[in-house]
């Protein structure tokens, strides 16, 4: 989850009232974001994705003056008619596609407010643009350049730049071999052969994007006239970032304007930012049915307005404007939620619902317990082991050819490449990590495997074995063997022990169980060149029982 | 203790009654030396003394110290075959005299980290020259002895087994140089201690340290004859520490399991359970997560390299496309993207149990559904103390006409007041199958601070649509191993899967079990 850092002095200039840190942590909290550091004069928060207008303070004011009632109902952006043509080139369809942009006027910036515009920016980045790849933004010192502005793609060598934080020209290739940022964002225009640029009517570079701008409009303190451009993939999200960014620079004071953006290859011509209302209907009925309450709808357009919607009750449903910087409401469920929060989920009283079920385990989890008691009865301890395995421990160690047949594609830790199919190599370790406990040892697990079965959807058959190991100076064959005997005894009595050597077991000490001519098990005493492998300076005897299969035939 | 029981009262096991009249009548001896007098072995007398000194009637004193060098792995086989640079100026002797190196490493025939201590040693005793010759090195042998105190020395070791260094006379140089190469000769170092008698020990009746016939233990045959009742019981010293038992026991976290189980049942829940592996379609695109959603990143998910696709459902699978397309029928906007089946059918671990939930609400449909499952899932993570890559989530569904979320947050509030968590608060929070959606937090009253637990919500119909589900769904997916780390007051998740013995005997079953109600 994003991450913002609250101000207290901020806040409380931008609410027009003394906020306390708590108060502040326990109306974000309240907001749905959760509280990570409280201190004196700041509260740290993470905030939900669904929620990208809270990635700037501005934002999160505007929803707390809701809750507080300092303000109440939808606030009112409007933007100036267009000034500024964006022409887009047909050059850009197969490289990133989509481009709005907006002029902001009269904008006072501080150097903190400059910060709060590019950890927003920033946040932006990640939440709507997936990393730039959906969405980069750029923000331009509009006095620098000369409008019309071209949005095309040009040739990697085709043109030099001066890029943000450099001193000398790069062309784009340069920048995205040499630049910390063309490295860290290559990725995204990997096997693109064009760049996309900005340019202004002199042919100036604005942007690289979703890269780097230029140093040309660097934004620095002063009153200044912005110009935005949001760049991407999906013309919805490009759209959302920059009503983001355009309401909160509104509600910092600057004058929106509109831009014309004209798509060449099509001749559509588009007005960015689109700051009109969505309007939508919430049925009462679904709001008290969903939450458990029982409200007027006059109520709920209070608790709506409260969460900065407008409400109006029309012929028995509720008509709700929602300004567009809420691009997280697809249903009208989310208004139902919006309510919810406007009452507080401190004031919903929980209550245990009457429907009726019968309660019970799956057949499997009790025989299992049974199983489980049985063996601690035996008296081995139990130990619990994750599935996810090494396939170097799973085989090499146990001089096993070959390697896992359900295999991790990516996995971020070396200690993990694969899915377990038997549980022996993960008690070895145990016992291994145990050299410096008291002998004798004994250890089982009852866990889960899982093993390639392409009869089914997902290829792959999840089985519970049961394992058993003991360890201590006369561990042998015949121990394992009566321990084996007495299990059998309560699973199956058509299982039959059958000579079979095994790579991890002593050469005439193992026994495959069987049932018929299917193996479901194994039992021996374990090589010494496995015990040397794993570390283990003291005799092992083994068990292993597939009991998926043993109980599913039983 | 034996002060408290009054000299009267000190009992005195026959072997302690044996060592401490001989060290009355006899002063200060040695361990050796009290073994052999007794006929016992030394591990008996140190048990005696162990009691004699913790009765204040003994006390221990440092004789001498002594080094024994006995043979190490390396030494046995130098033993057994020849020093590497006997092996190696023999060899070069054989070939005439002179060598280059490939040629020589062949012809001692030893491996190579050997042969390189053979040459380091062989040149350090003068027995050959090395010149440089272009790339090449030339062995010339030089004189050398027939035999010497280092390759009799090993010999004598193998013979006699572990020799006391101050034993070995001329040996002794020999036996510090090969110290000194590794493995070769091992030296250790043993003390050697006297007991002496206290002064509480010399003003003890004398009677008390006579030997008397007494019963140390009761035996079938004195049972058979009846000889008991002619003699006495020789007390006990009751209060002196035993051996140790450890009962088998199952694994905390099993026992957390089986107690969250029992819980939903108790509440009418039923089990269900679902495959590890899983097509991303159930993890993800029946949960209407977008495809490029960023849990479904490389970075979150583990995807699987091979089998890497399976099978998606089709029919249920073009409604979700659509759902995800521009809402379907659902009242819903969808995400606006072109839906792929492709990416639906990669083969995930399950990143929540919430795959297994969605599968059972497709297959049953029919409300009411009172459904629940404790199992394991993955999330491509660095493992930090609160972070694993496997771990257990507890999810459920209740599906009902008129279920809301003030019963959804009622079920929850009850399975945490029966785990005796009887302090929960809950506060809105987002998932893209939920709205309304909400986080779960407990006061855990020892550390004085509320524990995020877990999130919940009522299923989206984006989510239930299309599964022909259109009663509220009630959902929740809680974490075990933080509840865990409060339930069992431990720092560190990682421990659960550690299974380190003696952690797993620190816990006891009763009392997690009575955890519950307090």
């Amino acid at each position: 989850m994003p991450a913002l850092q609250l101000n207290l002095k901020r806040l409380s200039s931008l609410l027009g009232s003394e906020l306390s840190a708590d108060e502040a942590a326990e109306l974000a909290s309240a907001l749905g974001m959760s509280v990570e550091e409280i201190s004196e004069e700041s509260v740290k928060v993470e905030y939900n994705p669904n929620r990208p207008d809270f990635s700037h303070i501005v934002g999160v004011a505007r929803a707390m003056k809701g809750l507080l009632g300092l303000e109440l109902g939808a606030p009112r952006y409007k933007a100036a008619p267009a000034k500024i043509t964006t022409r887009v080139e047909g050059s850009v369809r197969k490289v990133r596609p989509y481009i709005a942009c907006a002029v902001v006027r009269g904008l006072r910036l501080e150097e903190y407010h400059l910060e709060e515009l590019i950890n927003a920016q920033e946040d932006l980045h990640w939440v709507v643009g997936r990393d730039r790849r959906r969405v980069a933004i750029g923000l331009h010192d509009l006095s620098k350049v000369v409008p019309p502005f071209t949005y095309k793609a040009v040739g990697l060598d085709e043109i030099r730049f001066i890029p943000l934080g450099e001193y000398s020209e790069m062309s784009p290739r340069e920048i995205l071999s040499k630049h910390p940022k063309g490295r860290q964002y290559s990725w995204i225009l990997e096997g693109k052969e064009r760049a996309p640029v900005i340019l202004d009517s002199r042919k100036r570079v604005l942007s690289f994007p979703p890269i780097i701008n230029s140093s040309l409009t660097e934004l620095t303190p002063g009153e200044r006239d912005i110009f935005i451009d949001v760049t991407g993939t999906d013309e919805k999200s490009v759209n959302n970032a920059l009503n983001i960014l355009v309401t909160t620079m509104i509600d910092m004071g600057g004058r929106a304007e509109c831009c014309d953006v004209v798509y060449s290859w099509t001749g559509r011509r588009v007005r960015t930012p689109d700051l009109r209302y969505s309007m939508w209907k919430v049925r009462p009925a679904s709001v008290n049915s969903l939450l458990g309450v029982d409200l007027q709808p006059r109520e709920i357009c209070k608790q709506l307005r409260k969460m900065r919607l407008d409400a109006s009750v029309k012929r028995g449903a509720i008509e709700v404007c929602v300004p567009p910087y809420r691009v997280d409401i697809l249903h009208e469920v989310d208004l139902v939620e919006e309510v919810a929060i406007g009452l507080g989920y401190q004031n919903l009283q929980p209550e245990f619902p009457k429907t009726f079920g019968f309660g019970g385990l799956l057949e499997s989890t009790v025989i299992l317990s049974g199983i489980r008691r049985l063996v601690l009865s035996l008296g081995a301890t139990e130990v619990v082991n994750t599935t996810l395995s090494n396939s170097e421990r799973d085989y090499r160690m146990m001089l096993m050819d070959g390697g896992p047949s359900v295999k991790i594609l990516n996995p971020v830790s070396a200690l993990y490449d694969s899915v377990r199919e038997r549980i022996l190599p993960s008690l070895l370790s145990n016992l291994a990590a145990n050299t410096d406990n008291p002998y004798p040892q004994r250890l089982f697990e009852i866990g889960d495997v899982v093993l390639r079965d392409d009869s089914l959807p997902e290829r792959t058959r999840r089985e519970t074995h049961l394992a058993l190991v003991i360890c201590h100076p006369t561990a042998s064959y015949s121990e394992i063997k009566s321990l084996a005997d007495e299990i059998l005894r309560h699973l199956d009595k058509d299982l039959v022990f059958k000579p079979m050597d095994q790579p991890f077991f002593i050469p005439g000490r193992s026994v495959s169980i069987v049932r018929g001519d299917h193996e479901v098990g194994y039992a021996g005493e374990i090589h010494p060149a496995v015990l040397e492998n794993f570390d283990i300076p003291m005799p092992v005897a083994a068990l292993e029982l597939n009991l998926s299969q043993i109980l599913d035939q039983a | 203790m034996a002060e408290e029981s009054g000299a009267g009262q000190l009992s005195l096991h026959p072997l302690e009654r044996r060592v401490l009249s001989l060290l009355v009548s006899e002063g200060p001896t040695s361990y050796d030396e009290l073994a052999s007098k007794i006929g016992v072995n030394v591990g008996a007398v140190a048990k005696a003394a162990e009691w004699l000194l913790s009765k204040g009637l003994a006390e221990k004193r440092e004789v001498e110290t002594r080094h024994i060098a006995m043979l190490g792995p390396e030494g046995r086989e130098y033993a057994e075959k020849g020093l590497p640079e006997r092996r190696l100026v023999e060899a070069l002797r054989e070939i005439g005299g002179e060598t280059g190196l490939k040629d020589l490493l062949e012809r001692t025939g030893l491996p190579e980290h050997m042969f390189n201590i053979a040459v380091i040693w062989a040149k350090r005793k003068g027995w050959i020259s090395i010149k440089r010759e272009g790339d090449d090195l030339r062995f010339k042998l030089q004189n050398y002895p027939e035999g010497e105190t280092d390759e009799e020395l090993v010999l004598q070791l193998l013979k006699r087994g572990p020799i006391a260094i101050e034993d070995l006379g001329p040996l002794r140089e020999a036996c510090e140089r090969l110290s000194r190469r590794p493995g070769v000769v091992n030296i250790s170092v043993t003390t050697r201690y006297s007991l002496a008698p206290t002064l509480k020990a010399l003003q003890l009746p004398s009677d008390l340290l006579a030997e008397r016939d007494e019963i140390s233990q009761l035996t079938p045959e004195m049972l058979k004859t009846g000889s008991w009742r002619s003699r006495t019981f020789r007390r006990y010293d009751l209060l002196s520490p035993v051996k140790p038992v450890f009962a088998p026991r199952p694994h905390p976290l099993t026992l957390l399991i089986d107690m969250i189980r029992s819980i939903f049942v108790e509440l009418g829940f039923q089990e269900i359970k679902g495959p590890l592996v899983e097509l991303a379609f159930w993890n993800f695109d029946a949960l209407f997560q977008p495809q490029d959603h960023p849990a479904r990143e490389m970075h979150d998910t583990f995807y699987l390299a091979h089998p890497s696709r399976g099978e998606v459902p089709r029919g249920l699978a073009r409604v979700v496309g659509r759902v995800h397309y521009n809402g379907w029928k659902t009242g819903s906007l969808g995400w606006g993207y072109r839906w792929s089946v492709e990416e639906a059918s990669k083969l995930v671990l399950r990143t929540h149990t919430t795959a297994t939930t969605i599968r059972h609400l497709a297959e049953t449909r029919k409300p009411p559904i009172k459904v629940f499952s404790v199992d394991r899932v993955y999330r491509n993570e660095r493992v930090d103390w609160r972070r694993l890559a496997e771990f257990h989530q507890v999810e459920g569904i209740l599906v009902d006409k008129g279920a809301n979320l003030r019963q959804l947050m009622g079920i929850i509030r009850e399975f945490y007041a029966r785990m005796g968590l009887k302090k929960v608060r809950f506060r809105p929070s987002y998932f893209p199958y939920t709205e309304p959606s909400a986080e779960v937090d407990v006061y855990v009253d020892r550390r004085q601070t509320w524990v995020e637990l877990g999130g919940m919500g009522v299923f989206r119909p984006e989510v239930t649509w299309p599964l022909g589900v259109r009663e509220p769904v009630l959902a929740w997916g809680l974490g075990l191993e933080r509840l865990a780390i409060i339930m069992l007051d431990i720092q560190d998740a990682r421990m659960l899967y550690q299974n380190d013995l003696s952690w797993l005997y620190s816990h006891s079953p009763i009392r997690l079990e009575a955890l519950r109600w307090r």
